[in-house]
């Protein structure tokens, strides 16, 4: 076990845990044998390590890892559990800076959002590490010699395939919860960002979990189908795309049944009353589409603008939008980060000239940018598209990139319309000062989290999920914690004797 | 953090208080009052005599706080209570998290001083100080969760109407405590109390005013704004001042249950107050014959002999079924003898510590006397003593008597001392009865190995606490409190923190326009 100041050293210098990017029962590891991946920093386009998927044995391995180490911790009381979370959640605020460095130089989004994205980590774990003891566990006098008891235990464990675009959020989002309620954990991140997944071990062991309750292991889509299907898991979370999401759930039940969670993609909209705030909408606007590259599942693409504010909105929404620097994200003052992968660059720009070849007019930006220095690095102007159609490919498909498609609209309804237009639901937004208007769009918008004058607001008391297709279960609040236990009924009869009813 | 960050605008940040560095002082000569974020001296000309127990030494006079006293401390802590209840849960969890870190580190001290204040021994002081830590992170813990509001559907639809509910701070809350746990009896009630957002004012016993102007000192070290703890001392007239005081929304009482029928009337007299009584009792440990003797004398030593016997949940009352009465009773007396060693409450060795104070020794001596008047027999103990190197402290040895009935004094009324009455019993029924013939209600315990009668009897039995096979087992996630004279409301549970707020329900209509009736 290393004490606070060599975890410090660790955090800050990240090589070694590069180099040993598996965390299985209380040790860095470096596995060998299955097909290897390459980690790249998005800002520079520069590889930093090279990493082994951990193999159907070696995946195997931890998950019996976990398994053993999960009734000792299950055994723990909630509070006991919870003074483990809380020393967590001090040590990441303690070690932001190094975790918040790591998650930019991993991801490429912009430090200062990284740093905000740490913080939250920190309130999740907060936030868990208290709630469990207030869980219901009723207790049901039935007559008077009858009563049952109910207890919360854990699932067991649970097997995590996480996301790219927010690395630890979404490591915490599950692991916090897990956690708390007495699960063990194995978890999968993206291999496209595998760092502070893996850090987070170093700030668990530190905060006093048991060897064996966290564990990492890496991998591509191969990997994580096989913890999904593995009957040892008794759990699995999901954050990704749709398509691999029903993959996923089709896993899961492959060979035995899982409870499962899925956070999956999104077409949301933003919708702009005609008396809506015009630069507040615009905020509203470009801080629905343009954190973290635009790679965020709720962002609103699709901002719908009462035609009678569309022109002053857009002037300024392309001002303001053109003012944001693209640059290397660990400088202070860049505000555009580096998209995650050559690849995804690319698919978000053949999104965007797919969109001017169906005949939409593009406003401003979509080119690539190099950054001096960091020519290797993934940089992408954001977008700014008008003239769209509903049948344009960028009106169906989810791009997950920072384009912003402007769509005037002249009645509610059509708006209304066109945002619940879509099999899928996560998020929808509106912009209007009139209280009627904001409470009845909230209640005809179908999504699992509705935004008035404001968007991608969160926090850990709150639930968030989607509606649709676009997943089910919540993360964050007390409904997560409902996913990562079960209930037990423990009836009991105080008779002297039980009655015969076959005589 | 860049100051270009708010709420609304991404992810809420919540920055941690910085701990100051806290020590505990070696006397109260700093001040017996809390004001304003510090420790004074407080101002006045009558002053009451504060006791060192184990030493019998007067350590300080204390001014008693007059109504005018009370009024410049109430309204400073409604002053301090706006941005201290505009704080979320979060924010405020993290100084009230900072407070239990530090009662940890500094917990041998904090105990010392606990056991200089009450006299209880020093291996007990340790447990209560300890706990103390966990209901703050408790409270502070479950706090966002239980102060949630509820969101509710009404007829006619989202569209056109909705409600819903929100979980509001009291304000400034007063607090009326005792002196059998000093510190632990402050906290279960400042701990739901500060989390939920509000302001309190606190009024210690006279008997043991000093640990709770040190976890004011604790508080502040942790980052507690100055003014939203505040401590006050005084007797029935300061008491009464806050019971009437305008500003003050709620009022929490622990201590006898004359003083809590004065309180709850004083509640009502100027305002209305809402009043929780933790109140006394007259529990009873039931023990069947097919108990294990050697727990069952645990138990029994466990309900009357922490510390000195001044425990409300206390079971004076110690029905043994006739089949092992005679082997119960010479156990208790072995074990008692063997085990219980008074002495000064500063050693670790210390099992018994001093009473409070010479009145309190007294009494507790006159209940003995009247025991031996109505028949009874003193099998050990019922005297003073006087333990070399703390001669003048209150010192007794702790009781075991038999030989009484139901009508004798001593079991009919609180003692709130070490005095153990056994009271022999045949049947299930009938112990049922005789333990519920009495106007209290606070704790009783049943000892059997038998699952249905043990579950069936704490069905039958008139008290807000029932130990199954063991006894003041407490823990800080279990409702705490009395039935009938006992008292009403309840500590240490979800509903203790819902306790401490208000609920404000807020009707929305949707609709573009109203329409009237008439």
């Amino acid at each position: 076990l290393q004490t606070n100041v060599q975890l410090g050293r660790s955090l800050a210098n990240r090589v070694p845990a590069l180099h040993r990017l598996h965390w299985i029962g209380g040790s860095a590891v470096k596995l060998e044998g299955g097909a290897e991946f390459v980690v790249l920093q998005p800002r520079s386009g520069s590889v930093v390590a090279r990493c082994a998927s951990a193999t159907r044995a070696q995946i195997a391995a931890a998950i019996e890892t976990a398994r053993d180490a999960q009734p000792e911790w299950a055994e723990r009381t909630w509070l006991a559990r919870g003074e483990v979370l809380r020393k967590a959640a001090q040590l990441i605020r303690e070690h932001l800076e190094p975790l918040a460095v790591a998650e930019c130089e991993d991801n490429g989004k912009p430090i200062y959002e990284a740093r905000m994205d740490v913080a939250s980590c920190a309130e999740t774990f907060d936030f868990y590490a208290g709630v469990g003891a207030s869980l219901a566990r009723p207790h049901y006098p039935l007559d008077s010699s009858h009563f049952v008891y109910t207890r919360r235990e854990p699932i067991g464990v649970v097997g995590c395939v996480g996301a790219w675009n927010y690395p630890l959020q979404t490591c915490s989002w599950t692991t916090a919860p897990a956690l708390a309620a007495g699960n063990a954990v194995v978890y999968k991140p993206s291999p496209l960002s595998p760092l502070t997944a893996r850090l987070l071990a170093e700030i668990l062991q530190e905060a006093g979990l048991p060897n064996g309750v966290y564990n990492v292991v890496q991998g591509e889509g191969e990997t994580g189908a096989v913890l999904v299907e593995s009957p040892r898991i008794n759990k699995v979370s999901f954050i990704g795309s749709i398509m691999t999401g029903k993959t996923i759930v089709q896993a899961c039940a492959a060979r035995s049944i899982k409870h499962v969670t899925l956070e999956l993609g999104d077409k949301s909209s933003l919708i702009i009353l005609e008396d809506a705030d015009v630069d507040s909408a615009v905020a509203g606007a470009m801080i629905a589409n343009f954190f973290s590259q635009g790679q965020v599942c709720s962002n609103a693409i699709k901002v719908l603008v009462h035609r009678s504010i569309v022109d002053a909105f857009t002037a300024r929404l392309v001002a303001k939008t053109a003012a944001m620097k693209v640059g290397d994200p660990l400088d202070e003052s860049t505000k555009v980060g580096a998209v995650i992968s050559k690849e995804h660059r690319a698919k978000v720009k053949a999104y965007i000239d797919g969109a001017v070849a169906e005949g939409a007019r593009l406003l401003y930006g979509g080119r690539e940018v190099t950054v001096a220095g960091l020519e290797g690095g993934f940089y992408l102007e954001p977008a700014i598209l008008t003239d769209i159609r509903e049948d344009m490919t960028v009106c169906k498909e989810e791009i997950f990139g920072s384009v912003l498609l402007v769509i005037p609209f002249d009645e509610v309804e059509e708006a209304l319309r066109m945002a619940n237009g879509t099999d899928m639901g996560l998020a929808v937004g509106v912009f209007t000062k009139n209280m009627s208007k904001a409470h009845k769009l909230a209640a005809r918008l179908h999504a699992g989290n509705i935004y008035v004058n404001t968007y991608n607001d969160v926090s850990p008391f709150v639930p968030f999920g989607g509606y649709g297709q676009s997943g089910f279960g919540r993360e964050n609040g007390l409904a997560a914690l409902e996913h990562y236990t079960q209930l037990k009924s423990v009836f009991i009869s105080t008779d002297e004797n039980l009655q015969n009813p076959f005589q | 953090i860049e100051g270009t960050l708010s709420r609304s605008q991404y992810l809420c940040i919540t920055i941690p208080p910085l701990i100051m560095s806290f020590s505990v002082p070696s006397d109260v000569a700093g001040g017996l009052y809390f004001l304003d974020g510090k420790r004074v001296s407080g101002e006045g000309e009558k002053t009451f005599p504060v006791y060192e127990p184990r030493s019998g030494t007067v350590v300080a006079q204390c001014p008693l706080a007059s109504p005018s006293t009370v009024d410049a401390a109430v309204r400073a802590a409604s002053a301090a209570h706006s941005e201290w209840g505009c704080k979320t849960e979060l924010e405020r969890a993290q100084v009230l998290h900072a407070a239990a870190r530090l009662i940890r580190d500094n917990l041998e001290e904090i105990a010392r001083a606990e056991v200089r204040c009450n006299g209880k021994p020093i291996y007990e002081a340790r447990v209560d100080i300890a706990s103390s830590a966990d209901t703050l992170d408790y409270f502070a813990g479950i706090a966002p969760a239980v102060l949630q509001g509820d969101s509710m559907d009404l007829p006619g639809g989202p569209l056109t109407r909705f409600a819903y509910t929100r979980r509001e701070p009291l304000g400034v809350v007063g607090c009326i405590g005792a002196w059998n746990y000093p510190f632990q009896t402050c906290m279960w009630k400042i701990a739901p109390a500060l989390a939920a957002g509000n302001a309190v004012v606190y009024k210690p016993s006279p008997f043991a005013p000093a640990s709770p102007v040190l976890l004011g000192e604790i508080l502040t070290a942790a980052g507690l704004p100055a003014g939203v703890y505040q401590v006050v001392q005084g007797e029935g007239e300061t008491g009464q001042a806050l019971c009437e005081h305008p500003l003050i929304r709620k009022l929490s009482f622990t201590g006898s249950v004359a003083t809590g029928q004065k309180v709850q009337q004083a509640c009502a007299s100027k305002n209305i107050k809402p009043v929780t009584l933790e109140l006394g009792g007259k529990s009873a440990l039931v023990i069947f014959a097919d108990s294990e003797v050697k727990s069952t004398v645990a138990a029994a030593m466990l309900a009357n002999f922490l510390n000195q016997g001044q425990v409300c949940t206390n079971a004076t009352r110690v029905f043994v079924q006739r089949g092992i009465l005679e082997e119960f009773t010479n156990e208790l007396v072995k074990e008692a003898n063997e085990k219980l060693v008074v002495g000064d409450p500063l050693n670790d060795n210390t099992r018994v510590g001093a009473n409070i104070n010479e009145g309190h020794l007294n009494r507790i001596l006159g209940y003995v006397e009247s025991a031996k008047k109505e028949g009874g027999t003193v099998l050990r103990g019922g005297v003073r003593v006087h333990p070399e190197g703390v001669e003048n402290g209150f010192y007794l040895e702790p009781a075991v008597i038999t030989g009484l009935n139901d009508d004798s004094t001593a079991v009919r009324e609180e003692i709130f001392g070490a005095c153990c009455l056994i009271l022999p019993f045949d049947t299930e029924e009938e112990v049922v009865r005789r333990v519920n013939n009495t106007s209290f209600g606070l704790a009783a315990g049943v000892f059997s190995k038998n699952l249905a009668r043990c579950h069936r009897i704490a069905a039958q039995l008139e008290a807000g606490t029932v130990f199954c096979n063991s006894y003041n087992d407490t823990e800080v996630n279990v409702p705490f409190g009395g039935y009938k004279n006992s008292g009403h409301g309840r500590e240490n549970c979800p509903d203790t923190l819902k306790a401490y707020t208000q609920i404000k329900a807020v009707y929305v209509n949707v609709q573009d326009s109203l329409e009237h009736c008439f």
